[in-house]
C-alpha cells in the first residue's frame, strides 16, 4: 500500500513508523527539512520538502492509497484531503483539533468534500482521561461500544487480596469465568500470564471482558469503590482544546469540576462556554497554594492539561505530594513517556499524539486482520483476526493452543456477542478473536487464522 | 555492535559472489577452457553457496541494523568478496596473492587497472605466456564479472533481495551509493535497490547486443559490456578495444561509457518522463558539457600529429580520426572507465594533462564512475564564488543551489572536507609510491590519481598500454587500498578507524 503523509510532527512521524514497520510504502511531505531530516534518519521513508496542499505535488506524488494529513493547521488539513481524492489516492484521513468544522450540520458529510475519515486526537485523548478517571486503579481501558466489551490495566494496590496469588488458584471461579488475564507489564516488560504466574506488587495488569465483569474484578482486587457523581475533580490549565472538551465532558458527567488556569481570558470565555457549576480558579496550577485553595487535598483526581510537560509533571507531583488520591497528566512530546512511566507520582497519562496515531491506525483496516487500537501503557496493539472456514485454529479449545507461547487472546466476538477467550472456549470459524500484541507476532499467528493452501 | 547482523550481511554477500562464479563455469566449459577450470569454478562456487547458506541459516533473523553496522558491513562486504574473488586467480593461474588481491580490487572497484601482462611474475617465479590471451576464458569472464557486480554495488544486490531491512538498508545504500547526497526512486529503499539494478541489467543487455551486431562474440559483447557500463575498464584482449578496430564498437562504447557515468536514477525517471530529465539535471549537464569541451579540445590539440593505437598501429591523422580518439578517450577518462583506443601517453603534454583533470573530476553522483563526481565539481566551485562575493556583502547568507534546491551549508561543509581529504590521500599514496624503486613522480601521482578515482591506466610507466604488474608488493597494496577508499567515497572506509566508532 503506499501512503502520503502531510506533516511530519509527532502524530505524522508515529503514524509514518508503524505503517513503515507493516511494511507499506510511505511519503512523507513537509515544509521544515529539519523535521523531514529526523524523520528519514530513523525510517525508510521517502521525503518529500513542499507544501501539502500543493495540486502538482499532490499530483505528482498520486495516485496512492491513502493520505494522512497529520499536520497542526485544520485548515491545512481538510485542503490536502480534498485535494488529493480529487488527485486519485483513494482514501483520506485528516486530523483536526476540534469538532467545530464537521459537527453543525447533520445533513453535511465529509466525505462530500474526499475526506473519508476524521480524527480528533484531542477529543480521543479526553475520551481516554474520562474513562480512567471511573476508578483509581485503572491506568487505561479500551472500549469495544459493538460488544460491551473492554480491555482494561489496572494497577494492582498494595492491599490487594491478588496479591500472591497463583493465576490457577484464582478464589472467585464464577469471576474467573467471565474474564480473560491478557498480559501483566512488571517492570516494563509485557509478559503473558499463565497459570503459574504469581500477582506481585507494582503489576499493571490487563483484564479482557464485559465492562461490569471487569469493573467488578477490579472492585474486588482493590477493595475500593469506583469514583462517583459528584466527586473532585481538578484540571490544571484549561486554555487547550484538551482541557476546554475534559471540563465539558466531565460537568456533563456530574462530578465537581475544578479549573485552574493562569490566562484570565481563557478561563472567562471557559465559563463563557461552560456557565453554571464549573468553579475556575485564577493562578498557576504549578502553584501550592493555587492548588490547596482548589482543594486537591483528598480529591480523587487531578489532571493536567497544560502545553508544557515540565509543568505538568510539576503540579502532578505536587498535587500528589498535597494529597491527590490520583493524579493524570498528558504528555505533548510523545518521546517523554518512558519518563512518565518512571514517575510513581504520576499515576497516568497519555499523549494526545499518540492517541492521534492509534486512532488514524484504526482506518487502517486490512481483509482480515486490522488494528483496534494502540495500547499506549504497554507499546503493543490490539489487533482482531477472523477465524476462516478449514483454519487450524478451528475447533481448537483455547488452553490447547500453545503454538505462540508470546501470543494471548482477549476475548472472541461470535454473532455480535463477546465470549472471554478462557481455556475451555472452542473457536469456531467466522469468530473475530482479539489479542493484544506486537507487529511480529501478529505476522506469525496469522497463519492459523486462514483456510489451508 | 550486532555481530550476527553483520555475519547474516556476510553470507548474503558471499553467497550473490558465489551464484556469479558458478556461472563463470558454465563460460568457461563452453567456452572450451580446459575441463579443469570449469570443474574449478563449480566446485569452489559450490562450497561457497554451501558455506554462505549455512551461515545464513545459522544467523537468520531479523537484525536491526544502526548506523555502525551498516559502514562495517560495506567495508568488510567488499574485503570479503575482494578475498573470495581472488581465489581463481591464485589457483587457476598460480597468481602470487598480492596480484590476485590487486587483480580483484581493481575489478570490483571498477577500476580496470591490471596486472596482467608477460612480465607478471607468478608465485613459481616463472611468468605469463602471453599475458592476457594465454589465461582460461572462465578466468577473464569472471574478471569481468567483477566489473560487473561492483559497478552497482554488491550491497544493492542485497538490500534488493532482503526484504526486512528498513532503515538498515537506507543505511547501507547511503554508505556504498556514490554522490554527494543519495536520491530515492521509491518510497522504500529496497524498491529503489530493485529499481537500480533493473535499469543496469536492462542497459547491460542492450548493450551487448548492440555489440555483437557489431560483429563481437557473446563472450566478448558481454565482457566488455561489463567493463563499459559499470564503467571498469577490463578487456579480453591486450590491445583493449582496439583489437576490433571497429569504429561502430566504438561508438557503442562511448554512449554507454557516458550512461554509465550518468545518474542511474535519472535513467529510471527517463524511461517514465522522457529524455527532458537528462537536461534538467544540473549535473548531467555539467557532465556533457565537460565531455563535449574535453573532446573538442583534444581534437584540437591532437589533430594533424601521428596517433597510434592501443594495438600499435599507426593510424592516418585526419581530422575524423583525431576526433574518434580524442572523443573515445575524453569519455573513457571522464567515466573512470579506462577502456584504450589509443596510446594517449604518446600525445602532447596539453593532451595529457587535460586527461588528468578530467581522471579528478569523474562522473556524476549515482553513477558507476570514482573521481570526485560533478555534483561536487559544480557545489565546490558556486561555493567558492558566494565565498568571493562575501567579501563584499560579508552578513550576507551563503546561497548555493543544486537543481534549484539550495544546498544546506552543512552539505558543503562535507564535500568541501571530502575535496580535502581526496586530495590528501591521493598525495599520501603517491608519497608511498615514490618511495619505491622504479617509480618516477609522473608515474606514481598518475597511478595513484588513477586507482582512488578508479579510472585505471594513468600516465608514463602505467600509461595506456601498460600494466601495474612491474611494481612492487607494496606499492600494489597502496594502490588497491586506494580502489577501496576511492569506491567507498572514503568516509565510509575512514569511518571505521575512529575509536569512537567501535565503543558506544
Amino acid at each position: 500500500m503506499k501512503v502520503i503523509i502531510v506533516g511530519a510532527g509527532e502524530v505524522g512521524r508515529g503514524f509514518a513508523s508503524v505503517v513503515c514497520g507493516e511494511g507499506h510504502e510511505v511519503i512523507m511531505i513537509d515544509n521544515s527539512s529539519k523535521l523531514l531530516k529526523r524523520v528519514a534518519q530513523s525510517l525508510d521513508v521517502m521525503t518529500v520538502q513542499g507544501n501539502g496542499v500543493s495540486s502538482e505535488l499532490l499530483r505528482r506524488l498520486a495516485p496512492a492509497d491513502l493520505l494522512v494529513a497529520a499536520t497542526g493547521e485544520d485548515t491545512t488539513n481538510i485542503l490536502a484531503c480534498q485535494l488529493a481524492s480529487h488527485m486519485g489516492v483513494r482514501q483520506t484521513i485528516c486530523r483536526l483539533s476540534s469538532e467545530e468544522y464537521f459537527n453543525q450540520t447533520p445533513d453535511f458529510f465529509p466525505s462530500l468534500i474526499g475526506i473519508n475519515q476524521i480524527i480528533i486526537p484531542s477529543l480521543e485523548c479526553v475520551d481516554k482521561i474520562v474513562r480512567c478517571i471511573e476508578h483509581r486503579a485503572i491506568i487505561e481501558k479500551i472500549l469495544f461500544k459493538d460488544v460491551g466489551a473492554e480491555i482494561t490495566c489496572f494497577k494492582m494496590p498494595n492491599t490487594s487480596p491478588l496479591l500472591g496469588v497463583r493465576l490457577r488458584d484464582f478464589p472467585d471461579s464464577s469471576l474467573i469465568g467471565k474474564i480473560r488475564f491478557c498480559g501483566i507489564l512488571r517492570g516494563g516488560k509485557f509478559i503473558i500470564p499463565r497459570g503459574e504466574t504469581v500477582f506481585a506488587t507494582d503489576d499493571d495488569i490487563f483484564v479482557a471482558g464485559l465492562s461490569e465483569s471487569v469493573m467488578e474484578l477490579i472492585e474486588w482486587a482493590s477493595g475500593e469503590k469506583p469514583t462517583r457523581k459528584g466527586d473532585r475533580i481538578i484540571i490544571g490549565g484549561a486554555a487547550s482544546p484538551i482541557g476546554r472538551h475534559l471540563a465539558k465532558e466531565l460537568l456533563g458527567l456530574g462530578y465537581d469540576v475544578r479549573v485552574i488556569e493562569q490566562n484570565i481570558e481563557s478561563a472567562e470565555s471557559l465559563l463563557d462556554e461552560l456557565g453554571k457549576g464549573l468553579m475556575v480558579i485564577i493562578g498557576d496550577p504549578t502553584d501550592k497554594d493555587m492548588l490547596e485553595e482548589a482543594g486537591v487535598s483528598g480529591a480523587p483526581c487531578f489532571i493536567s492539561v497544560m502545553e508544557d510537560d515540565e509543568d505538568n509533571i510539576m503540579s502532578c507531583m505536587l498535587a500528589k505530594k498535597k494529597g491527590a488520591i490520583k493524579t493524570v497528566s498528558i504528555v505533548n512530546k510523545a518521546d517523554y513517556g518512558v519518563l512518565f512511566s518512571s514517575l510513581d507520582m504520576i499515576d497516568c497519562f497519555f499523549s494526545p499524539s499518540s492517541v492521534g496515531v492509534n486512532s488514524a491506525l484504526k482506518f487502517l483496516e486490512e481483509e482480515k486482520s486490522r488494528v483496534l487500537a494502540l495500547v499506549n501503557s504497554a507499546n503493543s496493539f490490539v489487533f482482531d483476526l477472523k477465524v476462516e472456514k478449514d483454519a487450524e485454529l478451528c475447533g481448537t479449545r483455547i488452553a490447547d493452543f500453545r503454538n505462540l507461547p508470546e501470543m494471548v487472546f482477549a476475548f472472541v466476538v461470535r454473532n455480535g456477542t463477546m465470549l472471554p477467550a478462557t481455556g475451555d472456549l472452542r473457536i469456531e470459524a467466522g469468530d473475530r478473536v482479539t489479542m493484544i500484541s506486537d507487529f511480529d507476532t501478529i505476522r506469525k499467528i496469522e497463519p492459523y487464522f486462514y483456510a489451508k493452501g | 555492535m550486532n555481530f550476527t547482523a553483520i555475519i547474516h550481511a556476510m553470507s548474503v554477500l558471499s553467497l550473490i559472489c558465489g551464484v556469479a562464479m558458478a556461472s563463470a563455469s558454465g563460460v568457461s566449459a563452453a567456452m572450451g577452457d580446459p575441463p579443469s577450470v570449469a570443474i574449478f569454478f563449480l566446485l569452489y562456487s559450490l562450497v561457497m553457496a554451501g558455506g554462505s547458506i549455512l551461515v545464513f541459516l545459522r544467523s537468520r533473523g531479523e537484525h536491526e541494523l544502526g548506523t555502525r553496522e551498516g559502514f562495517l558491513i560495506v567495508v568488510l562486504g567488499w574485503l570479503l568478496i575482494i578475498l573470495l574473488g581472488a581465489v581463481p586467480f591464485r589457483w587457476l593461474s598460480s597468481f602470487r596473492w598480492i596480484d590476485a588481491i590487486f587483480e580483484t580490487a581493481s575489478g570490483f572497484t571498477t577500476t580496470g587497472a591490471s596486472v596482467i601482462d608477460q612480465s607478471l611474475v607468478l608465485c613459481d617465479g616463472s611468468r605469463l605466456a602471453q599475458g592476457l590471451c594465454s589465461l582460461p576464458k572462465g578466468l577473464l569472464y569472471w574478471r569481468s564479472m567483477t566489473h560487473w557486480l561492483g559497478g552497482m554495488g554488491v550491497v544493492v544486490i542485497y538490500i534488493a533481495i532482503i526484504p526486512y531491512l528498513g532503515i538498515g538498508g537506507k543505511k547501507l545504500y547511503q554508505a556504498e551509493v556514490s554522490g554527494a547526497s543519495s536520491s530515492q526512486l521509491a518510497p522504500r529503499i529496497t524498491d529503489t535497490a530493485k529499481m537500480l539494478w533493473g535499469v543496469y541489467i536492462l542497459f547491460s543487455a542492450v548493450q551487448t547486443l548492440l555489440l555483437m551486431a557489431g560483429g563481437m562474440s557473446l563472450f566478448d559483447a558481454w565482457c566488455h559490456t561489463c567493463g563499459t557500463l559499470a564503467t571498469g575498464g577490463f578487456s579480453t584482449s591486450p590491445a583493449s578495444v582496439s583489437a576490433f578496430n571497429s569504429f561502430y564498437i566504438e561508438a557503442v562504447i562511448i554512449v554507454f561509457m557516458f550512461l554509465g557515468s550518468s545518474n542511474f536514477v535519472l535513467h529510471h525517471q527517463m524511461m517514465k518522463k522522457g529524455l527532458s530529465v537528462y537536461l534538467k539535471d544540473e549535473e548531467f549537464r555539467s557532465n556533457l558539457v565537460f565531455t563535449i569541451l574535453g573532446g573538442l579540445a583534444l581534437t584540437f590539440i591532437i589533430h594533424g600529429r601521428a596517433i597510434v593505437d592501443a594495438a600499435g598501429r599507426a593510424v592516418d591523422p585526419n581530422i575524423f580520426n583525431a576526433a574518434r580518439h580524442a572523443f573515445f578517450q575524453t569519455v573513457s577518462i571522464k567515466s573512470t572507465t579506462g577502456f584504450c583506443s589509443s596510446d594517449f601517453d604518446m600525445w602532447p603534454d596539453t593532451a595529457r594533462f587535460i586527461l588528468l583533470m578530467l581522471m579528478i573530476v569523474g562522473g556524476c553522483g549515482g553513477s558507476t564512475t570514482g573521481g570526485l563526481k560533478h555534483a561536487r565539481v559544480i557545489l565546490l566551485v558556486k561555493y567558492s564564488v558566494v565565498q568571493i562575493k562575501r567579501t563584499l556583502f560579508p552578513h550576507s547568507l551563503s546561497n548555493v543551489t543544486l537543481n534549484g534546491a539550495r544546498v544546506e551549508s552543512e552539505t558543503l561543509h562535507k564535500v568541501l572536507a571530502f575535496f580535502f581529504i581526496y586530495f590528501v590521500i591521493m598525495a599520501a599514496g603517491a608519497l608511498i609510491l615514490c618511495t619505491q624503486p622504479g617509480n618516477d613522480l609522473l608515474s606514481s601521482t598518475s597511478a595513484s590519481i588513477s586507482c582512488i578515482g578508479s579510472i585505471g591506466p594513468g600516465l608514463a610507466k602505467v600509461g595506456a598500454v601498460c600494466t601495474y604488474s612491474w611494481m612492487s608488493d607494496l606499492s600494489k597494496a597502496v594502490l588497491a587500498a586506494l580502489m577501496l577508499l576511492g569506491r567507498l567515497e572514503i568516509f565510509t572506509m575512514m569511518v571505521i578507524f575512529l575509536p569512537t566508532f567501535w565503543k558506544r
